[in-house]
């Protein structure tokens, strides 16, 4: 699903040039649960942008479900984001001004489906998260730990194959955390491809395989023998 | 998806009240005026328009000159009846008639002398009469609606009737009062074949230049054939010489004054320059939003960055927030209407002009405003909606956002334009102050103040009472005062050649003129009483009159001044003498135009009493003038006016339009000082961490303000800084454009 090359990420900012990743080669299947770990700096949150399209490698090459996309412009990238890849960052990014329900709406919008199949699979959806009964409530109004299960509902609405989550449970506390982390194993049980950036080596016993990054290189990657249910 | 945008900008709009607030009122102020201008832009243009054969009616001119010969329209009509539907002429009273219905006795200004075709040529629906036969025989006359109020109440008018100039007129019909976005207007027509009962041939006279001529022309007529066989007509009818004649448009004649003009017109400076300055408020609104919009798009980063992650092309972006901008100004709009209506009756009292917005009569109307406020959104939505659609998701989605002070810079650019515009505007409004001082002020070459104006009835009786009368200072009578136009006529000397007769101004005044107005002799003296020569064969010129004729030294040159003749039929001398005195050119017709020459001699041909007052107790003279005239001639209707009123009033289309000018200028002002305010309220609301760091630190709320108010007090000194050198660089532009706008001729 997700092949990188010598995948290079240079940001350059008035004079300094900071080399956020180097020669990064990774792949990922279809169906895997994959955590990348590493101190803060290290990369990981570039890499995890590459990977979701938002932003293109500097040099190298990256495949995502076939296409080689390191020279895809704004437009195209955008284009194959949508309904393929849903994001879950560890500050939510709930737009304040929608509800629940609308939040989770928004990916489907722009996928242009029609309102009634909306309704069905925002409610599908808001249901697997046990939010329902807040789907009139705006973000505000909820604790953190359920804003993040609004987030995970908005990821997977439109049935993306790929989900990228940055930090998932940095905002929350372990018992929300833990939530947060079982939500994701169902939905990687389900059949959805995760990717998962953290801190933590207990949400990352979640995951079946995890990568390590230190200033910009992978220098490990693990498969795990047993992981939690 | 559209459900969605309107409900997050309407959540928007709530939760940022003071944005929306000042936004839309911004917009709406901005556009108000631009309403209101457009309204009375829109009145301006509509002139004559209501006609409905408009388009085909044109005004004959010889050459610039709008008063042609009475023989022109019947020799036409008769000679080339395909090439005009109709001919009409107008022959406008130029000072006050008395007209007469039993004990009810007016002086009357807008008495116009016609032909039949009038109601052929023009729209002016009859409420009473047939307008085929109203004006076909000489002692009939047809009177306005609010004349027919006047004069005969609830009595029917019709078969009633009415004496003028001596003559019983039968009131054969009553029209619709005449739009008064009309070039001329009439409240009493009168047959043109009455005209020939004072006239006599000189109703036959091709030098008599006194009548407008109106054609409407055939569908399949151009102007340039009727322009050529008017030239033949003069050919063949006359030995005179006439410059070109020309077909004026209609729906020129408002804007397109010629000379000898029938009426004062209107000037499309004004309206142009009215119109940039309104443009100019709409803009400084226009920019207001760009900067607020810029300013608070930091608050839908986060959107922004999650729509796009979640798909979101960039010019779905800009369309969502392009139609937030629309959705704004429409808002802003409904302010701008509600704010018209409230303002429009004073502004139609203001500047004379009926104006109303017409919404029942067209949809176009209502199209129109939406469209300027679809304009108006998209113009000034457009910047912000390439702004934030160009954030990049990323950047938009990190947590530590530097980007509250980005675009910033821009953002007091704009509003140091802003500003900089707003103080150019005051630059120019004091310049156009300044000129219209300098014209109240400027010497007339006469002194208006404390001089009356009344009829001239039994005048001889009525100069001895006056003279008894202790408030009076001087009193002289006059046929014309300053004002009035003083009409042309032929006039000679001996340097001439013998078939040339110019014309010239005439003044037929009675001796004491010249001093009861303070006018200021150059040369020579002025008409003495004592000397009978002075009023058989004496002239006093203007310097001007002087000048024309190439005279260095005048006193003592031989002069004839001619008048119609006997049996009408021609000019011939009526007077021949020679100048006795230079009179300073004093300014009789406009301060808009240089002093054109004048000759004044004494008559008894007068119509007006010129009165000079002592200051005090004027009211208590002039009802002793009342009385002095009630006991002369009774019955006769005591009309008087002041001098300088009257002056006054004719200035005051130039007063009113420098008055709305520096109200524009303010307005812009104001709506740049609400921008300025809602970006400082939007910096404070950024800056309240820092300002709870600063408190906690022990600074005082004076502090803070001082550090709130030190950017708008930098930006308010730097657009001073821009603006006022430059200022004064523009200075002789601004006062170009304020001469453009006074037509002024140094
Ligand atoms: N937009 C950017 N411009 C410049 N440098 C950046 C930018 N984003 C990240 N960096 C730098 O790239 C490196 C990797 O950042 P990041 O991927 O966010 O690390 P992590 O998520 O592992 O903490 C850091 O040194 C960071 O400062
Ligand atoms: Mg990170």
């Amino acid at each position: 699903m997700i092949k990188t090359k010598n995948l290079k990420k240079v940001y350059t900012t008035e004079e300094v040039e900071t080399t956020a990743l180097s020669n990064v080669n990774l792949e990922i299947n279809e169906g895997e649960f994959v955590a990348i770990m590493g101190p803060s700096g290290c990369g990981k949150s570039t890499l995890l942008n590459i990977m979701g399209l938002l932003d293109n490698p500097s040099d190298g090459e990256y495949h995502f479900l076939g296409h080689e996309i390191s020279t895809h412009s704004e437009r195209e990238r955008a284009q194959l984001r949508k309904g393929n890849i849903g994001f879950i960052f560890q500050s939510f990014n709930l737009i304040d001004e929608l509800t629940v329900f609308e939040n989770v709406e928004l990916p489907l919008l722009y996928l242009g489906v029609d309102s009634a199949e909306r309704k069905e699979k925002i409610e599908t959806a808001l249901d697997r998260m046990g939010m329902m009964h807040r789907r009139n409530h705006f973000p505000q109004q909820l604790s953190g730990g359920q804003q993040q299960r609004v987030a995970i509902a908005r990821a997977v609405v439109a049935n993306a194959k790929l989900i990228l989550a940055d930090e998932p449970t940095g905002n929350l506390d372990s018992d929300h955390g833990d939530e947060v982390m079982k939500l994701l194993a169902e939905l990687n049980e389900a059949g959805t491809t995760i990717v998962m950036v953290t801190h933590s080596p207990h949400d990352a016993d979640y995951a079946r395989r995890v990568i390590h990054l230190f200033d910009g290189h992978v220098v490990t990657e693990n498969m795990q023998e047993g992981f939690h249910v | 998806m559209f459900k969605n945008y309107l409900k997050i900008a309407f959540r928007h709009l709530v939760k940022n009240k003071s944005y929306t607030f000042i936004n839309t009122l911004g917009l709406g102020v901005g556009l108000a005026a631009c309403i209101i201008i457009g309204l009375w832009v829109n009145y301006e243009l509509s002139y004559d328009d209501y006609h409905k054969n408009s388009e085909q009616i044109y005004r004959v001119l010889n050459g610039d000159v709008a008063a042609i010969p009475p023989t022109l329209a019947p020799t036409f009509k008769s000679d080339y009846p395909d090439l005009a539907k109709d001919v009409v002429r107008f022959w406008p009273i130029k000072s006050p008639s008395d007209i007469v219905y039993k004990d009810k006795r007016f002086a009357e200004q807008n008495i116009t002398f016609t032909d039949p075709g009038i109601f052929d040529v023009f729209t002016h629906p009859m409420i009473l009469g047939d307008k085929e036969t109203a004006l076909s025989s000489s002692h009939r006359i047809v009177i306005s609606e609010s004349m027919a109020e006047k004069y005969f109440g609830e009595e029917t008018p019709l078969g009633k009737t009415i004496t003028m100039w001596g003559q019983n007129l039968e009131v054969t019909g009553v029209f619709e009062d005449v739009p008064l976005n009309s070039h001329h207007r009439y409240d009493f027509l009168v047959p043109i074949e009455l005209l020939h009962t004072f006239m006599g041939n000189m109703m036959e006279n091709w030098t008599w230049a006194g009548f407008y001529t109106y054609m409407l022309l055939p569908e399949n007529v151009q102007p340039i054939q009727v322009e050529t066989a008017i030239a033949s007509t003069y050919d063949k009818y006359t030995e005179e010489e006439f410059p070109a004649p020309q077909l004026q448009p209609l729906n020129d004649i408002y804007f397109g004054s010629a000379e000898k003009d029938i009426a004062i017109t209107g000037n499309f400076n004004y309206v142009f320059i009215l119109a940039s300055i309104a443009i100019i408020v709409l803009i400084v609104a226009c920019v207001n939003f760009m900067n607020l919009s810029t300013a608070y798009s930091t608050m839908r980063k986060k959107e922004v960055g999650m729509r796009k992650t979640l798909g979101a092309q960039r010019n779905q972006l800009i369309g969502q927030f392009l139609g937030e901008a629309i959705l704004l100004s429409l808002m802003g709009l409904s302010v701008a209407l509600i704010l018209v209506e409230i303002s429009l009756p004073f502004f139609s009292n203001f500047t004379g002009n009926p104006l109303a917005i017409p919404y029942e009569s067209n949809w176009g109307t209502i199209l129109g405003f939406v469209g300027l406020a679809l304009f108006v959104g998209t113009f000034s939505g457009s910047y912000p909606a390439f702004f934030l659609s160009g954030f990049r998701p990323i950047h938009a989605l990190k947590e530590t956002t530097r980007t509250a002070s980005s675009g910033g810079g821009l953002r007091k650019g704009l509003v140091v334009f802003q500003f900089v515009v707003s103080i150019f505007l005051i630059v120019a409004a004091l310049t156009v102050y300044s000129q219209l001082n300098f014209m109240q002020e400027k010497d007339l070459g006469f002194s208006d103040e404390q001089v009356i104006i009344t009829g001239a009835e039994n005048y001889q009786a009525f100069k001895g009472e006056l003279e008894k009368t202790p408030g009076v200072q001087k009193v002289s009578a006059a046929q014309s005062v300053p004002g009035q136009r003083f009409p042309f006529y032929p006039i000679r000397t001996a340097d001439m050649a013998p078939d040339s007769l110019p014309t010239m101004r005439t003044l037929r005044v009675n001796p004491g003129f010249i001093e009861t107005l303070g006018m200021e002799m150059t040369m020579g003296r002025s008409f003495d009483e004592e000397i009978p020569t002075d009023a058989t064969q004496s002239f006093v010129i203007n310097q001007a009159a002087a000048n024309y004729l190439g005279w260095n030294d005048p006193i003592g040159q031989e002069l004839s001044w001619y008048d119609f003749s006997e049996d009408g039929s021609s000019f011939e001398v009526a007077k021949q003498g020679e100048v006795i005195g230079v009179v300073d050119d004093f300014n009789y017709a406009s301060l808009h135009n240089p002093v054109e020459p004048l000759i004044i001699h004494v008559s008894q041909d007068i119509n007006m009493a010129v009165i000079k007052l002592h200051s005090e107790d004027t009211g208590k003279t002039i009802a002793q003038i009342k009385e002095s005239w009630n006991s002369i001639s009774p019955g006769s209707y005591f009309w008087h006016y002041f001098l300088d009123d009257e002056l006054d009033r004719q200035y005051g289309a130039e007063q009113k339009l420098g008055q709305l000018f520096g109200g524009l200028t303010l307005l812009a002002l104001f709506i740049a000082c609400l921008g300025l305010f809602g970006l400082t309220a939007f910096s404070t609301q950024q800056r309240t961490k820092e300002i709870g760091i600063r408190k906690v630190m022990g600074a005082g709320v004076q502090q803070i303000v001082v550090l709130l108010n030190t950017e708008v007090v930098k930006m308010v000194t730097l657009s001073l800084i821009i603006a006022i050198p430059n200022g004064w660089q523009i200075l002789p532009t601004a006062l170009k454009l304020a001469s453009v706008f006074l037509q002024w001729r140094a």
